[in-house]
């Protein structure tokens, strides 16, 4: 298990602390999400779990292995695809591996076999000769992405490797978790893109101001945003928006109307407006769980919300 | 757990060894030395071409025989030199108007030898010989020697020049080989009956010359002709010399029996020894003071920062770090790795600079020279990449490395004389023994002046700038073995220690 307690960091030459207090477990067989505003720490979460950063105060430890004291054996188990990728420029792909392989152990041709499949696997078959230096963003989290598979560590920590990747690598980058959650590999995803998070998170950690401010399991974040009704109406007015008002927060946008969270059935409220005469084109449900529940979070909820 | 990841430190090895920044300044130091020892070579002094002679003479068969042996600097003889000898009445000179009463004259052979025969009987006669060489561009060689004759003991051999005492004749050679040449005919001028050569090489000449014990010499070989060369084998010193002069050569030959023959009681100042050491060093001194106390530290400022401060301050190191490797195993192992390629790097260019030495000069580099070299270098690159290391950790980013990085090389190199000079205006006291000391003081607090501590220690001398060429001994100034070594390892340790600390509390 990679357990985080008492993180608390602090860059040097600044007084507010990037992260503060920040505990969480990330155990095998689990995608933990970990999503926030611009600033709230998730990359600095991320870089001392890796053991790139030090902690001003806490520890991170994995498997029982503290990763400031035992920093190399430590390190053993955890993969990291940070959120901008860098790399020796001159360096050809494959040689960049193999030199990252040393440090597992790997020579040889058990090496060169291994990076090559790697390379495959995230979709650069035929890029072990090419100069890193000529690889796009997408290439580079692609690359990232193999190299943090090295030695099959236990937990992956992804700093928004989602971003910059076009949308099969989003595809393989989701299978690829889904894959290793399935392999009992431990995953910590952040990113900035919740719907993604929604989709393959076993839970979810939201951080705001350099702190942990919720942990939500999936079941919790299904329900922490209710439902959504949107509804367009043909001849909607504004009594009829103050109708629909009545019955929980509403956002209109010329026709349609998203009520969130109704206070009762939508069948009840579809019912009132037919008897009003109202022509009501569409009705539907939107999900929008994660997202709302984060706003909640960092924001408070809306009012008028129960 | 695994403490020194050895792959890594390979790799970045391998790494530094094919950096562009490394690999130029190397070609540069190479390529300087090349240079600077061919202007040495085409101005360093080469042998005389001009001939030489040696001659002797014996009575026998109621002739006077006359035999002399031609030859080059170099030790090759020279044949077809045509010698003529014109006798006249004892105790009076050619230049007189005396009648000549003998005259003979002849050819050097293959071999480099004539031998003349003035049918003569008297004890005593004079005798001017001149002889010329037709294929020399100086023909003419004499008259250049006039010698009152006596009648020895038939068969006996006497020197044909009058100054000296024997009949053993030396010359040595700078350009190719230390080598003695030796002309000694044996009775009624045959070749020696296989005698012994033996040497021995004084710093003080002794006059006269008294004969040393076979125990007390070198054997160079057995004499088998008339006229031979021997090859010296350079005499080993008690510490660094300078001085390209100031040895005497004894020789000395012995029959088998260990019976004494002759003595060589010329004596002449024989400076084989420096050339091939001596002046080999001056020149590496030279050489390293100038171009390699220039060139290395940025080869090791530019090694470190393309090594290890420009992936640090760009994030590449970040994604090592995350890697099974201790924050101190992967800064030493890259520290290493440019320390080995940068020593890999030197260790090329001063091969390059001893087999051009040696090619030059005849000879390698005192080891004793070559050591105090290395380790005034490696101070320097051990100075500078610590320092570039540490850099790293106190600047944030790779163009503000480079700035600091060539600004302190700038300083330490270049801007370093302004200090003493700016120092001295303010105090005035320019060109005094303060201004003196000030330069020693200074050369301990620059890693690139490390050399001209080591330099001064290895001359044991100091030249004052007050005293315009005097000089002084080094520790009159604080120059000594501790306090060079201290300073050299001060060089080296303190950034690499300091590197240390900041590598476990910064990220």
């Amino acid at each position: 298990m990679l357990t985080i307690r008492g993180l608390k960091k602090v860059y040097r030459g600044k007084s507010t602390p990037a992260v503060v207090d920040f505990d969480l477990d990330i155990r095998p067989g689990e995608i933990v999400g970990l999503v926030g505003l611009n600033g709230a720490g998730k990359t600095t979460t991320i870089r001392v779990a890796a053991g790139i950063a030090l902690p001003s105060a806490g520890s991170v430890t994995v498997n029982g292995l503290d990763l400031t004291e035992d920093k190399a054996e430590a390190s053993r188990f955890i993969g990291l695809v940070p959120e901008f990728p860098s790399f020796e420029p001159g360096s050809r792909a494959l040689n960049q591996l193999l030199y990252y392989a040393g440090f597992y152990g790997l020579t040889g041709t058990t090496a060169r076999e291994q990076c090559t499949e790697l390379l495959r696997k995230v979709g650069l078959p035929d890029m072990g000769r090419v100069r890193l230096r000529t690889f796009s963003q997408g290439m580079k989290k692609r690359f990232s992405l193999a190299a943090s598979l090295l030695g099959d560590p236990e937990f992956l920590l992804l700093d928004e490797i989602l971003s910059g990747l076009d949308p099969e690598g989003v595809l393989l980058a989701r299978n690829l978790m889904v894959e290793l959650r399935g392999k009992n590999r431990g995953i910590l995803l952040s990113s900035h893109i919740l719907s993604e998070v929604e989709q393959v998170a076993d839970r979810v950690a939201i951080m705001h101001q350099g702190r942990l401010v919720k942990t939500l399991t999936r079941e919790e974040v299904e329900t922490a945003g209710g439902v959504t009704l949107r509804l367009t109406i043909a001849n909607l007015d504004n009594q009829g928006v103050e109708l629909l008002r009545s019955y929980g927060p509403v956002r209109r946008e010329g026709n349609t109307v998203w009520i969130t969270r109704p206070k009762i059935d939508s069948s009840l409220i579809n019912a009132e407006l037919v008897r009003r005469n109202y022509k009501v084109l569409a009705l539907g449900f939107e999900s929008q769980n994660l997202e709302q529940a984060f706003f909640d979070v960092v924001r408070g909820p809306p009012p008028g919300s129960s | 757990m695994k403490l020194f990841p050895w792959s890594g430190f390979l790799y970045e090895l391998r790494r530094a060894l094919s950096s562009i920044p490394l690999l130029v300044v190397t070609a540069l130091i190479i390529l300087a030395s090349f240079g600077i020892l061919a202007t040495i070579a085409a101005s360093h002094p080469v042998p005389s071409t001009s001939p030489e002679e040696s001659g002797i003479y014996y009575f026998a068969g109621g002739e006077y025989h006359f035999e002399f042996y031609t030859y080059t600097q170099s030790g090759a003889v020279i044949s077809g030199a045509l010698f003529e000898l014109t006798m006249y009445p004892a105790n009076t000179t050619p230049y007189s108007p005396t009648t000549p009463i003998g005259y003979g004259n002849g050819t050097t052979g293959s071999n480099g030898l004539v031998d003349i025969a003035v049918p003569l009987s008297g004890p005593n006669y004079s005798a001017l010989m001149e002889w010329s060489v037709p294929s020399s561009p100086n023909t003419l060689q004499g008259p250049g020697t006039f010698e009152f004759v006596t009648r020895p003991p038939a068969g006996e051999i006497e020197p044909f020049t009058s100054a000296w005492t024997n009949t053993i004749q030396t010359i040595h050679h700078l350009l190719l080989s230390n080598a003695l040449l030796i002309f000694y005919p044996g009775p009624n001028g045959t070749a020696p009956p296989d005698y012994q050569v033996y040497w021995a090489a004084s710093p003080n000449e002794t006059i006269p010359a008294t004969s040393l014990p076979e125990s007390a010499m070198h054997r160079l070989g057995t004499l088998t002709a008339l006229g031979q060369v021997f090859s010296l084998t350079v005499p080993s010193y008690s510490g660094p010399i300078e001085s390209p002069f100031g040895y005497y050569l004894q020789v000395e030959l012995f029959t088998r029996g260990g019976q004494l023959v002759a003595t060589d009681t010329n004596q002449s100042a024989f400076n084989f020894f420096p050339p091939a050491s001596g002046a080999g060093a001056s020149v590496a001194f030279g050489f390293s003071g100038t171009i390699m106390d220039f060139l290395v530290p940025l080869m090791a400022i530019l090694a470190a920062y393309s090594v290890y401060g420009r992936d640090r301050l760009t994030g590449v190191l970040e994604g090592v770090l995350a890697r099974p490797v201790s924050r101190l195993g992967l800064a030493t192992s890259r520290y290493l790795a440019v320390i080995a390629a940068l020593c890999l790097a030197v260790a090329v260019a001063m091969a390059c600079l001893d087999g051009l030495i040696f090619w030059v000069y005849g000879g390698f580099l005192p080891v004793y020279a070559v050591v105090v070299l290395i380790a005034a270098l490696l101070v320097e690159i051990g100075a500078f990449t610590g320092i570039t290391f540490l850099l790293s950790y106190t600047l944030k980013s790779a163009a503000g490395l480079v700035g600091i990085g060539l600004g302190l090389f700038a300083l330490f190199t270049l801007g370093w004389l302004i200090i003493p000079n700016v120092i001295g205006g303010f105090t005035g006291t320019i060109f005094t023994i303060g201004y003196d000391k000030t330069l020693i003081r200074l050369e301990f607090v620059n890693p690139v002046q490390f050399l001209d501590l080591t330099t001064d220690l290895y001359y044991s001398s100091v030249s004052l700038v007050s005293g315009l060429g005097v000089t002084t001994v080094p520790a009159a100034y604080g120059v000594t073995l501790a306090s060079v070594v201290g300073t050299g390892l001060a060089w080296v340790i303190a950034p690499v220690a300091l590197l240390l600390y900041l590598v476990r509390i910064r990220d």
